[in-house]
């Protein structure tokens, strides 16, 4: 059942936002700048937020996740145990008709416990208390293992996802970021998303990023084997309030409005139209596509279509295809204190969120590249930026991206620290560009014994 | 003679063992062939098995990416679409009838996704060579479907194209993922199979990197390669191997098994050939005693007969040598008496030389005496009996100077010489005997006109108790102890008797050691 609806954003809005509302999603299509100086032609952002309602609790969509697990010789002692304590701990927030699949890897694979309903809790729990470490790091089967155990109850009424847990360097079979960020890929457009845990500081978190990207899933790194739990419950707790899945976002630019790019996500644009996906929609989180564009000079006065949109996704709460629409359009005006207060302070903010973000991927560059100088430079600009942006759209949150920055400008130097700090960065680097929660407390500061 | 023995019982016991013990190593050895061969055969099989199972996965992954391409269309929207969300195949492609590219559409660049134009980057060698669908490459002749492999970027990438009336559509698979299904096809290693034992089965791409293993190891550093192939086409860069570990060989059981059985018959073998072997002990060493017994007693016979004969010799030569009136008929009487006794003495003489060193108790007593005059001794004492017999006696003594030696070995060793000569080569009718003095040593040569002594008999004639079986030795007594004691103690005097060859009958040589002149008195 769909419903449609038109509202203003603005209080003082000069034009009407298309807004396609459906329970339980929300699709808000917003520019950066409403109102446009008439004169050349202007550079805007259009954002097309999907906002998951604050649906009734007990209600969720049955889950079916493979829960992959590195049990490579680096995983003995604690982090094992850990791991192995924090799997069990999340089975628990499973009811009986969620589906499970643990799936254990090291030279070679283990499917430990084959995808079945949680009926049999207690041989579940019985085959992960059983884990033993020892050998190589054979990641990729792994993977490939716990998608065939997801494949098998693959529904699009489900939440299907992988969980994968690595301490090390995958070491047997393909291994390199690309590589996995394909296999990412696939998976994501099969419905199955793909959440990363790098543990410890020696696994690689270009591969674990890139796959979590390509598969729009989560990345945590968990420096304590003690804060697995947490990284766990953070994952299985936005796989519980999944209220739409598969959702298929069509931009379409109007005439005169051309798509520059897209900022953080993966999209195709093919001459006026912009396609992206996402797996998943979260109950009470915004997720969004960001499309810059370049829109054509218009006549002061006059407003001007930008683009129109097409979602479409399953509601997992009425398990049922759903569609939403919506618009966008600017209107163009000779005065700059109009385009100024016109501006949408939310989209600027996530714009700068964005662009900080592809900042400090060429900051990490630099620093790969071995230019530390270069590097410690880019970061403080960047920080600088995020502090003046801060200021400049009253969101102190930016402020906390540019300590962020700083933070990694001062780690470039010693390359323990750089290692640390490259893998926090990255995690942010996910969670920002797929806008997935940060792991819930403890935080990995938190010292636990 | 007893180390003799037990050297001879041990290699009877050792020989047989050694001979089926090796028998047996080599049967293990064959065995283990065997085993090795069906082992290596059975795991070939699971390799094509495997082989098999992938290439049914490789059709299962074909079909569906064949089904997302149809039904076939032109449409850059639908094509679009298909490959954003294809999770098989990265970018569809479209082919005109000419080859040309028709989509992702390379005329308008404007409309190219960033994607579109890498994928055409990607791919810009097989349009240009324009082998798709052409039945080149890898691509099978003829058919309306094929693969088409090629490399770039990490390795291999597969494009998979059919044809239909007008054109040729192609889709570049998603490698990480078919092979991902590949991988999640295969076996677990909880589920491997038992025989793999402590092995794996390994998937390798073209450099020889491991793509997927399974199977347990002991010890993963410590491997040997068994069996390996490639897969069939269109993966024919793969291969699979399977590896065993170091510490097991391969069917180990099995040889262990063989040799459960083998190790038990060669015990039991070797303890019926001991057996074997102590009882000829027994009953060689029975034998022996009684013969040492028996020689014991002629010994002691002997020395009883020794002190009698002594006296009979003696009162007889006193009356041969004593006055009285000749009468020729007591002379001769006499002389008979005289040569029997000396005879007998000589045969007592051997039996206790020969007695004494089976006890090893020969000894010397050197003393200085002129060799000629113990010769003539000696051949005196036989003159009687050469004459009866008619054999002339030719001396050529040149050994007429003093010397210390033991001129009881001399003698003995003349008279059985000597006596040789009067039984075997009477019919020679010629006897000589020579003696020189050499360099410390004295020689002699007896030698005769004689039948001779064969060549094969040439060496036994020294060894105890034989004697040469013809009609010549017929009838004739002898002990057979004669030339080996002779032998004998010229070895203990640092000499030898050696038959010299050549010549019409026998001629032994004797040599002898003497001791420097009036050296130890």
């Amino acid at each position: 059942m769909k419903q449609q609806s038109l509202r203003l954003i603005f209080a003082g809005a000069l034009l009407p936002l298309a807004i396609g509302f459906a329970a339980p999603v929300r699709m808000d299509v917003e520019v950066a700048h409403p109102v446009l100086l008439s004169g050349g032609p202007q550079k805007t952002y259009v954002r097309v937020a999907l906002t998951g309602a604050a649906a009734d609790r007990g209600l969720r969509a049955p889950v079916n996740v493979a829960i992959v697990l590195d049990r490579s010789g680096s995983m003995s002692g604690r982090k094992i145990e850990e791991a192995k304590r924090a799997a069990v701990l999340a089975l628990d927030r499973l009811r009986d008709d969620d589906i499970v699949s643990v799936v254990t890897y090291e030279s070679t694979v283990d499917v430990l416990v084959p995808a079945t309903r949680l009926y049999e809790r207690e041989s579940i729990r019985r085959a992960i208390q059983r884990i033993q470490p020892g050998g190589s790091t054979a990641l990729f089967g792994g993977v490939s293992k716990g998608a065939r155990e997801l494949r098998k109850f693959l529904d699009r009424n489900r939440v299907n996802t992988m969980l994968l847990l690595s301490d090390g360097l995958a070491n047997v079979g393909p291994r390199s970021p690309g590589e996995l960020a394909q296999l990412g890929a696939s998976l994501g457009r099969e419905g199955i998303t793909v959440t990363t845990i790098g543990l410890g500081l020696h696994y690689n978190e270009d591969l674990m990023t890139r796959l979590a990207l390509a598969s729009d899933g989560n990345h945590f790194f968990v420096e304590e084997a003690g804060d697995l739990e947490a990284a766990f419950a953070t994952e299985f707790g936005d796989a519980l309030s999944a209220v739409a899945q598969g959702v298929s976002i069509h931009l379409r630019c109007a005439p005169g409005v051309r798509p520059v790019r897209v900022l953080g996500r993966d999209a195709a644009i093919n001459g006026q139209s912009v396609h992206a996906t996402m797996n998943q929609v979260f109950r009470d989180q915004s997720r969004y596509l960001l499309v810059e564009v370049e829109v054509a000079p218009g006549v002061a006065g006059r407003s001007r279509p930008v683009a129109s949109v097409t979602a479409g996704f399953r509601d997992l709460t009425s398990q049922s295809d759903a569609e939403l629409r919506g618009a966008a359009s600017v209107t163009y005006t000779n005065s700059s204190s109009a385009v100024e207060s016109g501006r949408n302070r939310d989209v600027m903010v996530a714009v700068t969120t964005q662009v900080a973000a592809e900042r400090n991927q060429v900051a990490t560059a630099l620093r790969d590249e071995g230019k530390i100088e270069q590097a410690r430079e880019a970061f403080r600009q960047n920080s600088e930026f995020l502090e003046e942006r801060a200021v400049e759209l009253a969101a102190p949150a930016l402020r906390n991206d540019a300590e962020a920055s700083r933070a990694a400008g001062r780690s470039v130097a010693d390359e323990a620290e750089w290692n640390r700090s490259r893998k926090i960065q990255k995690e942010a680097d996910v969670q920002m560009k797929s806008q997935r929660a940060p792991m819930a407390a403890p935080k990995k500061t938190q010292e636990r014994d | 003679m007893k180390p003799r023995l037990t050297a001879v019982l041990l290699l009877i016991v050792a020989a047989p063992l050694a001979i089926v013990g090796w028998l047996g190593a080599r049967v293990v050895r064959d065995e283990q062939a065997v085993v090795e061969h069906r082992f290596q055969e059975l795991i070939g099989g699971q390799l094509r098995a495997v082989d098999a199972a992938i290439a049914t996965s490789l059709d299962a992954y074909r079909e569906r990416v064949l089904e997302q391409m149809r039904p076939f269309t032109p449409d850059r929207a639908e094509l679009r679409r298909r490959s954003r969300e294809s999770p098989l195949a990265i970018q569809f492609y479209v082919l005109g009838a000419d080859g040309k590219v028709e989509f992702p559409p390379v005329d308008s660049p404007g409309d190219l996704a960033a994607t579109e134009r890498e994928a055409l980057r990607r791919t810009a060698q097989i349009w240009d060579g324009g082998d798709l669908g052409a039945g080149a490459g890898e691509s099978e002749t003829g058919s309306e479907t094929g693969w088409k492999a090629w490399y770039w970027g990490n390795g291999l990438q597969m494009m998979l194209w059919t044809r239909d009336a007008n054109r040729i559509h192609a889709a570049e698979i998603n490698r990480t993922r078919l092979l991902a299904e590949l991988v999640g096809a295969l076996p677990e290693t909880d589920a491997a199979a038992p025989e793999l034992a402590d092995g794996r089965i390994r998937l390798l791409d073209a450099t020889g990197a491991v793509l997927y293993q399974w199977g347990a190891l002991e010890d993963e550093d410590d491997v040997r390669t068994a069996v390996r192939f490639p897969l069939r086409a269109p993966l024919n860069a793969w291969t699979l191997e399977y590896v065993s570990g170091g510490g097991a060989a391969f069917g180990s059981a099995v040889t262990g098994g063989f040799l459960l059985t083998l190790i038990p018959s060669l015990a039991l073998l070797g303890v019926v050939v001991i057996g074997l072997a102590y009882y000829f002990y027994r009953e060689q060493s029975r034998e022996a005693r009684e013969a040492e017994q028996r020689v014991s007693f002629v010994n002691q016979v002997s020395h009883e007969l020794k002190t009698p004969l002594t006296n009979i010799r003696m009162y007889a030569e006193m009356l041969e040598q004593g006055p009285g009136e000749a009468d020729p008929r007591m002379a001769r009487y006499l002389g008979v008496i005289v040569s029997e006794s000396q005879r007998l003495s000589r045969l007592i003489a051997n039996v206790l030389t020969f007695s004494r060193k089976q006890h090893h108790a020969l000894n010397l007593r050197f003393e200085d005496a002129v060799p000629d005059d113990v010769l003539r001794t000696a051949v005196e004492h036989f003159r009687p009996a050469l004459e009866a017999k008619g054999l002339a006696v030719e001396l050529d003594l040149r050994a007429g100077e003093s010397r210390r030696f033991d001129p009881d070995v001399l003698g003995q060793i003349a008279a059985n010489l000597v006596s040789n000569v009067e039984k075997y080569a009477a019919a020679g009718e010629w006897l000589r005997i020579e003696s020189c003095l050499r360099d410390g040593t004295i020689e002699i040569c007896v030698e005769d006109r004689g039948p001779g002594i064969q060549e094969r008999e040439r060496g036994r004639i020294f060894e105890p108790f034989y004697r040469i079986h013809n009609s010549l030795t017929e009838g004739v007594s002898g002990t057979g102890i004669g030339l080996s004691i002779s032998r004998d103690l010229a070895r203990l005097h640092g000499g030898d008797v050696v038959l010299e060859p050549g010549g019409e009958g026998a001629r032994f040589r004797v040599i002898l050691q003497c001791q420097p002149e009036g050296g130890a008195a």
